[in-house]
């Protein structure tokens, strides 16, 4: 008897754990995920029959939305012959065999019939990575593509931003230290009756102490 | 992988023209150890040998199967000191002992080619 509601309770246990993990895989959608793993997406026909080209990378690979088994990421496509063109390219993530990093030069090969079709030729993709000194120097190379490009504009604006505030500035300090100026502003106050003779007296031989 | 490879050397010549003659006669080594031409890149040729032992065959009633893969990648090595231009080649897969050895010696031979 304690065998079986011992039983009981590992298959609750089990259930429990499941649901919690949001709920267990049903033999059909084990095999739907299968499927969906081996789905080359027709990147297989496209490195068979398609242009040799390359690309350079211009964002972050990124998950498809409602699609668990597929990346996308933005290429700018140099084909042979043409202007180069962007490209979402989106492709599964089973076939990723290499970093994709910003800034990165990529072989691909374009489908022949519908060019902004493009599929990642992985293998040589390696090759030329190990030619530009592996994975972590492709890796490296893209963050410091992302971050300086990044500080970069960040301190061109800080810098534009200084620059036009000192402009604004400058005329009212220059007008500022005019001595003409400064007096013609203490006549005004003093016309207005907002300072006494003597405060105004004082303001003129200040300003004229410091000509 | 056990037989895994990785090689650099450099060639006198342009990249492309290297890439092109070595696409068209391949070396021996690549001959004899099984491997053929699969993908093409601007700089890189790949080359895929079918590597399945036969204890792997027979244990997996043919089902099992174990590729290796040789890419070979060209690129511009600059200039010498006598102004020749040299191509940087680098070799990244997977290849059994003898090939191994084979491309040693051709990377050494070539290196040394003058022309």
């Amino acid at each position: 008897m304690g065998v079986f509601k011992d039983g009981l309770g590992a298959f609750k246990g089990a259930k429990e754990l499941g649901d919690y993990h949001g709920g267990m895989p049903s033999m059909g959608g084990a095999f739907k995920d299968v499927i969906a793993v081996t789905d080359d997406r027709g990147q297989n026909e496209i490195l068979r029959s398609g242009t040799p080209a390359k690309a350079r990378v211009l964002g972050f690979a990124l998950p498809v939305p409602d699609d668990r088994f597929a990346m996308q990421i933005e290429l700018d496509v140099i084909p042979p012959e043409g202007d180069p063109y962007p490209v979402n390219h989106v492709f599964p993530t089973a076939r990723m065999k290499a970093p994709l990093s910003v800034g990165m030069e990529v072989p691909i090969k374009i489908s022949a019939t519908d060019p902004l079709q493009v599929a990642v030729q992985w293998d040589a993709l390696q090759g030329s990575i190990a030619a530009s000194g592996g994975d972590m120097a492709a890796v490296t190379q893209g963050l410091a593509n992302t971050y300086q490009g990044t500080a970069d504009a960040a301190g061109r604006a800080y810098l534009a931003d200084q620059q036009s505030a000192a402009a604004a500035a400058k005329p009212a300090e220059a007008s500022a230290a005019d001595p003409a100026e400064r007096m013609k502003k203490a006549q005004q106050l003093f016309d207005a009756g907002l300072i006494s003779a003597e405060e105004f007296e004082a303001k003129r031989q200040e300003i004229l102490g410091a000509i | 992988m056990a037989d895994e490879t990785r090689a650099g050397f450099a060639v006198p010549g342009a990249p492309d023209s290297f890439l092109a003659a070595f696409k068209a006669a391949p070396p021996q080594f690549l001959v004899d150890g099984g491997y053929r031409l699969v993908d093409e890149s601007y700089e890189s040729l790949v080359y895929e040998a079918n590597a399945t032992t036969t204890f792997t065959k027979l244990s997996t009633f043919g089902f099992a199967k174990t590729l290796y893969k040789l890419v070979f990648t060209f690129r511009d090595a600059g200039a010498d000191s006598t102004g020749r231009q040299h191509t940087a080649v680098t070799v990244i897969g997977q290849a059994r002992e003898g090939t191994r050895q084979a491309l040693a010696q051709y990377a050494r031979a070539a290196s040394q080619v003058d022309g």
